[in-house]
């Protein structure tokens, strides 16, 4: 089918199913180049864990190079034993230790997953007449050559598809689900579902299919379309999906198929459930279209539904007002079950957020969890960059968009220590959690800082550090951005950014264009640093001293050499004059331009620009008062200096005060822990 | 006829509470009879505290230098600084987090008392700790002898050799005991943690879970107060009856627990209560982070010792009364003390 016609086709649908379905604008306006349409028949059983698909897609090649070939995501597969790239992957992290034997820790038989293709066909389209395409299935491992991961599948087709032409192929397959993995599966009858169904990957100009394996440390990357789905539940079941419910129908047999809808998007993830309880709400913003929130949450979080409503509503409203609208009129909000593994993901027009039974407000959840997740419906969902390659351009970007919707809906946040298992919260109220360090999440990139440099294709960094350099880092460099450009510069980046690449695939390339277009400065330097390396920041000021400045030695005064002692004090006419000398030193091994500020005894305040490239650097001044203080980047631009304790330096040292007053409240849980031992004997 | 039996009922009803507040007002009054001892027993008590204190603040010094953060944390708390020390200090320093502040220690150890973590804490503070305990084990003879004999007069000559003269008696209960404590909070609370995990693998309520989990605690508490219990009573028998077989100690404690244990469980459990309600108390009142003159912090620190100090009269008061009720009940059944 050609574009225009599959266009005409949704319309139809659209027009058919009426505006109570879609927007107005949606059933009209294709925002997406919907080459990748997905319709779905699928149905849970719910005591063998079992989904039974069949699904029809209808794939159109909108890049400049023929393919002889169609390869799909098995990512289900990727928990079907401990060989798959995934599993082996993880193996690197803390995670999932592996027993000696090999086998995971707590697994049993009925958690492992898979997905089996049983049939695929061509349709008769076009060019293409009905052809089984069942034997001419294999697995690939275009990424590490391992020979037993079954997470990529590849159908060799009979005739090249040219650039323009489509084809429709239907799939037959059956799903094991997980207990949950990667935050899909299920938790007794808790169910949710997502990377379920065989997934297209993506064909680029050139020729190649981009389709990864799942990797331990990476998420996805597929193309835009329409999704029409059918899930068939048990009729006691709530469901929630990506998209409208479009009809809704009860079977003879005790179930229900759940009908839904939606365009433009490039994923189809649902969850169901007898014990969610429903509420629903709609967003309202000045100049941003309305959106009809839907929560499913669990009954024991029910007195937090208005906080998850909120946040949500805050993640549309910022992020809206920032970015760009959120265009797709409805979202779902998912409070997942109790250690379901399924918190803190997205998915188009539906995410899951993640609460406790006790969380108390101030803290930063499920309010930052929530605004994350619905964030990057912006992130993710709208531009869609690809998750296995460059996952640092929604997760990092999201990271620092959250932070700052965070403190502009909620404040700072207090600091929550959880006792007894995690059972008991307690809020610290006076430990706050900057949205800049914090919220950038610096206390999770330190430790990893030199572990990839940020360019390495995601899919391989080190599973155990690569989220600190997707996320934090990306975060960092951002808020650092924020301050030396100004938040209105940075704003109109990431809108341009935006706006062009929505319901595209930007590479990172496309985003440093866009910071040089919009700031109108080269900024490679920045990114050379921060994204193609892994050196690190950090400014220290490493000496200061203020003496009297009388010299001391023999000078030549009127032709004659004249003898001058040590001296207590210089004058200049009445005033004493001191000389002020300031060592601020490079040690990390990225350079970044900074200020240098010296505050004097009396008042007097000194600013100078360095550049930030030697390794040290020494400032002298001659003035009449003592230095009191000198600071490197003294208005914290430089968010990803590790160390920014070592950044100023008092002439008067003052720090036994405040470390007598920490030592002694820790002296007193110190005290109390005798104590604690000695209940022993 | 009826009358009568109305008010004898009526008198085994308040007999057993009676009993137990007599004997807390009693246990009490001993305590605070002997101001010296609770002073002395602070004093080890923060000494032995000091020298890894003065490391840890040697450590925050250094970390905050002459630094401008250590401005901001003589006002308040820098979460970035913490995070900062947190990632470059070692395992000493370590354990500095901001749940120093407030109740925070309090709830802390209580955790790690109830999961028996304590003894999975840095080396350093593990082996202060086990120190603490033999100290603490060698000066409990001399605390109980005071209490056994609190009309005579408290000389450090006689604390010191009633400690001696107990330690390695205590010494063989302290090992029974820790058998026993290690059965509970190395085996039989992973067990049960673990059993709970099991069972609600497929559970979907958090609630069912917190109190699955509250109830295990419960029974981890249980244990370890009873063990705690019947070596207290041991550790009263030996002293009263100058008991030199530990096992004979061990026998005493049981059958005196199992023969009142209205009496001895209630006693316990009110002691445990006071606590906690002095820990509510406490949380109420606990200054927070933002003291910056030295007066308000030596204030803060003060209370913070004051609570230490309540603490300490309740744990001598677990001793003092239960050796009132043990008296008390001895004297009214006049028992043979048990003999191995």
């Amino acid at each position: 089918m050609k574009f225009k016609n599959l266009q005409n086709y949704f319309m139809g649908i659209t027009l058919l199913l009426g505006p109570s379905h879609l927007t107005k604008a949606q059933a009209w306006q294709v925002l997406s180049p919907r080459n990748a349409n997905y319709t779905i028949e699928v149905k849970l059983d719910p005591k063998t864990k079992m989904l039974e698909g069949r699904e029809m897609i209808t794939w159109r090649n909108d890049r400049d190079q023929p393919t002889n070939e169609l390869r799909f995501h098995l990512y289900y597969n990727a928990w079907k034993n401990t060989r798959s790239t995934w599993l082996l992957e993880r193996t690197l992290t803390s995670q999932i230790p592996p027993r000696r034997d090999g086998t995971q820790r707590n697994l049993r038989e009925d958690d492992w997953s898979y997905v089996n293709v049983s049939s695929i066909k061509i349709l008769p389209q076009g060019k293409f007449s009905t052809t089984d395409l069942t034997a001419n299935k294999r697995f690939a491992a275009p990424d590490d050559g391992n020979a037993e991961d079954q997470t990529v599948m590849v159908v060799v087709l009979p005739q090249s598809i040219a650039p323009g032409e489509s084809i429709q192929v239907e799939l037959s397959f059956t799903s094991k689900i997980p207990r949950t993995f990667a935050r899909t599966g299920f938790r007794g009858n808790y169910f949710f579902i997502a990377q379920w169904f065989p997934k297209l990957g993506v064909f680029e100009n050139g020729g190649q299919w981009n389709c990864h394996q799942f990797h331990a440390g990476t998420e996805f990357f597929s193309d835009y379309g329409v999704y029409e789905v059918k899930m068939t539940v048990p009729s006691n079941y709530v469901l929630g999906a990506t998209g409208r419910l479009v009809e809704k129908i009860d079977n003879a047999d005790g179930t229900t198929t759940h009908h839904h809808m939606q365009a433009d998007v490039h994923d189809f993830a649902w969850t169901a459930s007898p014990d969610y309880l429903v509420r629903e709400k709609r967003f309202e913003y000045p100049g941003l279209p309305p959106v009809d929130m839907r929560l499913l949450i669990q009954p024991e979080h029910f007195r937090q539904a208005e906080r998850h409503f909120a946040a949500t509503a805050a993640a549309l409203q910022y992020y809206g007002t920032w970015f760009g609208p959120y265009p797709y009129g409805h979202v779902t909000v998912v409070d997942p079950a109790y250690e379901s593994g399924a918190g803190g993901m997205e998915y188009p027009t539906l995410f899951t957020s993640g609460t406790r039974w006790l969380n108390p407000a101030g803290g930063d959840s499920p309010e930052g969890v929530t605004v994350h997740e619905c964030g990057h419906q912006f992130w993710y969902g709208i531009v869609g960059n690809n998750e296995f390659e460059h996952a640092w351009l929604d997760e990092g970007f999201n990271t620092f968009s959250t932070a700052r919707a965070m403190e502009a809906a909620f404040g700072e946040s207090a600091w929550v220590r959880r006792y007894f298992r995690g059972f008991i919260p307690i809020k610290f109220d006076e430990v706050k959690l900057p949205r800049m360090t914090s919220g950038n999440r610096l206390q999770g990139y330190r430790p990893v800082a030199t572990s990839d440099a940020q360019s390495t294709l995601t899919y391989k960094y080190f599973p155990a550090s690569g989220a600190r350099i997707t996320y934090d880092k990306t975060a960092l460099w951002l808020g650092t951005l924020e301050r030396y450009l100004g938040w209105e510069t940075l704003q109109k980046i990431m809108a341009t950014f935006f706006e062009r690449y929505k319901f595209k695939h930007p590479a990172p390339d496309d985003f440093f264009a866009v910071v040089n277009e919009v700031t109108g400065q080269e900024l490679t330097w920045f990114f050379e640093q921060v994204h193609r390396s892994s050196e690190i920041f950090d400014y220290a000021i490493q000496s200061v001293s203020s003496t009297p400045a009388a010299p001391e030695g023999l000078l030549d005064m009127n032709g004659k050499m004249i003898y001058f002692g040590k001296q207590k004090s210089a004058t200049n006419g009445s005033e004493k004059i001191f000389r002020t000398q300031v060592v601020v030193r490079r040690n990390g091994g990225a350079m970044f331009p900074v200020e240098v500020m010296m505050v004097f005894a009396n008042g007097d305040t000194a600013r100078e620009n360095w550049d930030g490239k030697e390794r040290w650097k020494l400032f002298v001044y001659e003035k009449p008062a003592r230095l009191k203080f000198a600071a490197v980047d003294p208005e914290h631009k430089l968010i990803l200096d590790l160390n920014y304790t070592n950044n100023s330096k008092l002439l008067q040292p003052a720090a036994t005060l405040p470390a007598r007053k920490w030592a002694s409240k820790w002296m007193i849980w110190l005290q109390d822990l005798l104590a604690t031992f000695a209940f022993f004997v | 006829m009826f009358e009568l039996a109305m008010q004898k009922e009526h008198y085994r009803i308040f007999e057993e509470p009676m009993i137990i507040f007599s004997a807390i007002r009693e246990g009490l009054r001993r305590v605070t009879a002997s101001p010296k001892l609770i002073l002395f027993l602070w004093l080890f008590n923060f000494v032995m505290a000091l020298p890894l204190t003065l490391l840890m603040s040697g450590q925050i010094e250094s970390s905050l230098g002459a630094s401008l953060v250590s401005e901001k944390m003589q006002k308040s708390f820098d979460l970035d600084w913490y995070e900062e020390f947190n990632h470059s200090a070692g395992a000493l320093g370590k354990t500095f987090s901001p749940a120093v502040i407030g109740v925070g220690p309090f709830l802390g150890n209580l955790e790690s008392w109830l999961t028996g973590s304590l003894f999975a804490n840095y080396a350093g503070i593990v082996g202060l700790g086990l120190g603490y305990m033999i100290i603490w084990m060698f000066l409990l003879g001399g605390i109980l002898d005071r209490f056994a004999h609190r009309e005579e007069r408290l000389t450090m000559e006689r604390f010191f050799s009633a400690s001696g003269r107990y330690f390695l008696r205590f010494v063989t209960l302290a090992v029974l005991s820790g058998v026993l404590y290690f059965l509970v909070c190395g085996f039989i609370a992973p067990q049960l943690f673990a059993l709970i995990a099991e069972s609600t693998r497929d559970t979907t309520v958090e609630k069912t879970v917190f109190f699955m989990t509250a109830g295990a605690y419960l029974v981890v508490a249980f244990l370890l107060m009873l063990i705690n219990m019947i070596f207290e009573y041991a550790k009263i028998a030996t002293v009263v009856h100058d008991q030199r077989n530990g096992f004979a100690a061990v026998l005493n404690g049981v059958q005196f627990v199992f023969s009142h244990p209205a009496k001895t469980f209630g006693l316990y459990l009110a002691l445990g209560v006071f606590l906690l309600v002095g820990l509510g108390v406490y949380s109420i009142v606990a200054p927070g982070a933002n003291q910056s003159s030295v007066i308000n912090i030596t204030l803060t620190f003060l209370l913070g010792q004051i609570f230490l100090v309540m603490k300490l009269i309740m744990r001598l008061t677990f001793f003092g009364g239960q050796m009132a009720l043990y008296e008390t009940m001895t004297e009214r059944m006049e028992p043979a003390p048990a003999t191995v």
